[in-house]
């Protein structure tokens, strides 16, 4: 009996290896399958004098369309989400937080015809990846022209907001004369043993490349920035976290006194609780842009083009200013709370121009940080 | 103890028996041999750039190895990784395995309490548990420092950057593991054999080193290999207190390669967690070379059975106080630090000023969001899946493995094993490729998650099954087979209800994983399909630790309650019912 009960096992374990062998992926992947539905970038059956809105909300109920796809990181999809139920009641949006472990995922189901992103919204780097694996598909971004600053020369994407690396400090435990006013005081002893640097740091680097004349039209060269920071992180020692969120709870906390990079956006969620942070008043800080991109084959088109048209226009970027990203939109930006906020502090932000940072130099840059600075291999 | 022949089953194959059997097996087999595959596989291709995965025939480079070994600083991880695990696993060992026989089998007080309070620290999340710990044990600021230096002195006692702080810490969160599956064994032994002990003139030292000991090795070194793996892969203790100062350890650089480069490093993940097979791979084999022997320690025969608590007598007092200790610094003093956070805006030492700042505003904001029930509602279908379906799963694993031993039983009892040694991330991948491409219409629906689950914490259900049944002699089984019941009638009426408390402790520990682990949910939810860890990420993600506190708190208050009620309700039953 043992034989052919280990006959019928071993049969069974093959065809499933087999079938699952057959189910694997190909490498390099082929041609993605095509989506469950169409990828229509303009709304079908235009209506004379109809708005596009009006185009896209009639197309949106003809299809049958009853929620639209936001793949975001989760603490920006909040407040968009309410806003633009609030004005589109018909639709539920989504969120799926797009965390490190969800890209390749997104790409896997691209690549097997699987997936269900109607909307993008992440890092410049993220948005260049994503394009090299062939998942978004150009879109004429009515509301955010190319020709606006800061905005590629292709309609793949809009950058229209920027995230900002600035230190932080604990209120209650550096002194008013003590808190640094430019990114080289941070190179001083008095740090050693009361600082936290992120492993995380985003491509923000290309930007403090650019302060310091690292980048040139020939190629970046890196060798002052890296320096700099290498001999920031020499001198003071500082504790090695990762993410945005732990290592400035520390700071919170008063386990450490500042954080030397931190992300503006957790910065502000706490000094807006009250917690005794702050942001070190820099003259200058750089952007990190953050973009907006529709996927190819968006399971709800019409209903993903309405939602693009909201963020980027000026009430969708209301909608996510109470979020600190300051806006890149030209209109928006003298009205935007983030904007101002910054400007307030005496802190001005500095645009690297596009011809001396290349789309492709933003998911290097990540690495740069990590790998050079912190020492992380 | 009755000497049983193994009477050879009339052969037909097409049993019912055989059928689950095979289905059972093969079931296993594949879903847990898939993620080996695809780790083995891919860690010998060169999957950068950001794939996951590469299924190519071509290709084929030890680039991965080179890269992950290129450094010295490799082997010290190594080094780390073992001093981690071990250190762990003591700490564990000594505090699971004294307040199990504590428990089990003695007259201490508050053991109902103590059970229901154990399942504690397996709903805290991980990265929450660690900052509390670290609000405890910084050198700078942590409470208990605080204290210490109003005693007048100048230096801190503890310090939670530190190695011994990690073993205290994850040591004192794996103990409710040793204490449920040495608690189980315990129970299950007869006391008969001590009692012969001590009629025959040993004394409570000898008898406890001679007999009581040595009738537990098999569950002990079961549970001491669980502790050893789970060491291994262990994340957020060597991420928020180790490597801020230097002491990395494997799991530390999975995460690193998987989370913090760009894009992932994923080959250099896959061949780290290759060395954290091998070393589970050594445990299982030392673990099947103690088990081969379990036969000798069988203690519930078919002749009758009942345990008896032994009487602590002038110690009993005593004893109190040590469970009280450990039931202070192991969850009442984490879970205090938890709720206040919860309470608060933003996170704080208790302080006057801070106490100003409280207020059940996290707790309304939560219970306002539109999404929490329905996180709720998946959190339910998924544990209560994964709870009850992985212990009888396991439960026909451990018949075969103990009971029938077929011909290279090894192998399906290593297989059910080896998924506790592949990262979390990588079977979800695993499943993830291969299900995307399987004409089976599960992919984006909450049974994948079931699935993964299911394969992940398989080898811990199995643990329980294993020690419960390695106990329980065959007699009983035979006996009502040749009376003529059927293998499902044997299962349902005689194993099932002798292992219910080893079945219901698995199926909580499971449980209670299967809610709180991120990196599987992290890969394969959908916005339909949101669970509990993930919901945790992403309030983490949109503000900070004090959502999640009062998220964490709600958790272990619902989950404290369930835990008491199944104790409740089998408590007097199983192994007592066949006496």
């Amino acid at each position: 009996m043992e034989k052919k009960w280990h006959s019928v096992l071993a049969l069974v374990v093959v065809t499933g290896l087999l079938l699952s062998a057959c189910a694997a992926p190909k490498s390099p992947a082929p041609a993605p399958a095509p989506a469950p539905s169409s990828a229509a970038a303009t709304p079908a059956a235009p209506k004379p004098g109809a708005t596009r809105e009006q185009q896209l909300i009639e197309a949106i109920k003809a299809a049958g369309e009853k929620e639209v796809v936001f793949w975001t990181l989760s603490w920006y999809s909040g407040p968009v989400e309410q806003a633009f139920e609030a004005k589109y009641p018909f639709l539920k949006l989504k969120a799926v937080d797009m965390s490190a472990e969800l890209e390749p995922r997104l790409v896997e189901e691209y690549k097997a015809g699987r997936y269900n992103p109607d909307v993008v919204m992440v890092p410049l780097y993220r948005a260049v990846r994503l394009q090299s694996a062939g998942i978004l598909q150009e879109y004429p971004f009515p509301n955010w022209p190319n020709t606006w600053p800061g905005q590629p020369k292709h309609n793949f994407w809009r950058n229209t907001q920027d995230s900002l690396r600035l230190p932080m400090y604990n209120t209650d435990r550096v002194a008013p004369a003590d808190v640094p006013k430019s990114w080289q005081d941070l190179d001083n002893a008095k740090w050693r043993g009361r600082s936290i640097i992120s492993t995380s740091a985003g491509s923000w680097i290309i930007g403090y490349a650019y302060e310091l004349g690292d980048l040139t039209k020939e190629g970046a060269k890196w060798d002052r920035t890296v320096s700099f920071w290498k001999k920031v992180v020499e001198t003071t020692r500082p504790r090695v976290g990762t993410g945005f969120k732990g290592p400035l709870d520390l700071v919170v906390v008063g386990d450490v006194d500042i954080m030397l990079v931190s992300a503006a956006t957790t910065g502000l969620y706490n000094i807006r609780r009250g917690a005794p942070v702050d942001f070190a008043p820099l003259k200058t800080t750089t952007a990190d842009p953050w973009s907006v991109a529709l996927p190819k084959f968006p399971p709800h088109p019409n209903a993903a083009q309405l939602l693009i048209d909201f963020l980027t226009s000026e009430e969708g970027v209301i909608a996510a200013d109470i979020f600190p990203n300051p806006t890149r939109h030209p209109n928006m930006m003298k009205k935007a709370i983030a904007n101002q906020y910054y400007a307030g502090k005496g802190t001005q932000i500095i645009y690297v121009p596009d011809e001396l940072a290349p789309e492709a130099m933003y998911p290097e840059a990540d690495n740069i940080w990590i790998r050079d600075v912190i020492g992380r291999r | 103890m009755a000497a049983v022949t193994r009477s050879g089953p009339r052969f037909s194959f097409f049993t019912t028996r055989n059928i689950i059997l095979v289905l059972v097996a093969a079931f296993v087999i594949l879903l847990a041999i898939i993620p080996l595959f695809f780790l083995l596989w891919n860690s010998f291709k060169d999957v950068s750039g950001g794939r996951v995965a590469d299924f190519g025939l071509g290709n084929f480079s030890l680039t991965n190895f080179v890269q992950a070994y290129a450094s010295p600083q490799t082997f010290l991880y190594l080094g780390n990784t073992f001093y981690f695990a071990i250190g762990t696993m003591v700490v564990a060992l000594v505090f699971g395995g004294v307040i199990a026989f504590l428990v089990e089998r003695t007259n201490t007080p508050l053991r109902n309490v103590i059970y229901g309070l154990m399942f504690i620290p397996l709903i805290m999340p991980g990265m929450l548990k660690a900052i509390a710990w670290v609000l405890l044990l910084s050198p700078r600021v942590g409470i208990l420092n605080k204290l210490w230096f109003s005693l007048g002195f100048t230096d801190p006692l503890f310090n939670a950057y530190s190695m011994p702080a990690m073993w205290w810490v994850e040591g004192l969160s794996m103990s409710p593991l040793v204490f449920f599956m040495l608690g189980a064994a315990l129970r299950a032994m007869d006391p008969s054999l001590e009692e012969a002990a001590y009629t025959a003139g040993a004394n409570r030292v000898t008898t406890l080193f001679r007999v009581t000991f040595r009738l537990m090795l098999p569950a002990l070194a079961s549970v001491s290999l669980l502790m050893f793996v789970r060491g291994l892969e262990s994340l957020e203790v060597p991420l928020i207190m180790g490597s801020g100062e230097g002491i990395m350890v494997y799991a530390t650089q999975i995460y690193f390669a998987l989370k913090v480069f760009t894009p992932p490093k994923y080959g250099e993940a896959y061949v780290f967690s290759i060395v954290m097979l091998a070393l589970a791979f050594l445990g299982v084999f030392l673990y099947q070379r103690v088990m081969s022997r379990s036969e000798r320690c069988v203690t519930v025969t078919g002749k009758g059975y009942r345990p008896r608590l032994m009487n602590l007598g002038k110690w009993r007092p005593l004893m109190a106080v040590f469970v009280l200790f450990f039931l202070f610094v192991a969850f009442i003093l984490p879970f205090l630090v938890l709720a206040w956070v919860s309470l608060l805006p933003y996170l704080q030492l208790p302080s006057a000023a801070a106490l100003a700042n409280v207020s059940l505003k996290n707790y309304a904001d939560l219970f306002n969001r539109y999404d929490f029930p329905i996180v709720m509602k998946n959190t339910a279908i998924l544990a209560a899946a994964v709870g009850v379906g992985g212990m009888l799963l396991a439960l026909i694993i451990s018949w075969m493995v103990i009971r029938l031993k077929p011909k290279g039983v090894r192998f399906l009892d290593t297989a059910a094993f080896l998924p506790m040694a592949v990262p979390s991330i990588a079977l979800a991948f695993s499943f993830m490729v291969l299900f995307l491409r399987l004409p089976i219409p599960i992919y984006g629906t909450i049974w994948i998650l079931v699935l993964a689950h299911l394969i992940k914490y398989l080898p811990m259900a199995t643990r329980f099954t294993h020690t419960g049944l390695s106990q329980i002699h065959r007699e009983l089984e035979d006996a009502a087979a040749s009376s003529g019941a059927s293998f499902v009638a044997v299962q349902r009426r005689i194993l099932i209800p002798l292992l219910l408390p080893s079945l219901v402790s698995g199926g909580l520990y499971i449980l209670m994983l299967t809610v709180k682990v991120f990196s599987i949910a992290a890969v394969l939810y959908t916005p339909d399909t949101m669970v509990f860890s993930v919901y945790v990420y992403q309030l983490w993600d949109r503000g900070g630790a004090n959502e999640v506190g009062a998220l964490a708190v709600v958790m272990v208050v619902f989950l404290t309650a369930l835990t008491i009620v199944a104790r409740k309700l089998t408590q007097g039953r199983g192994m007592q019912i066949a006496g």
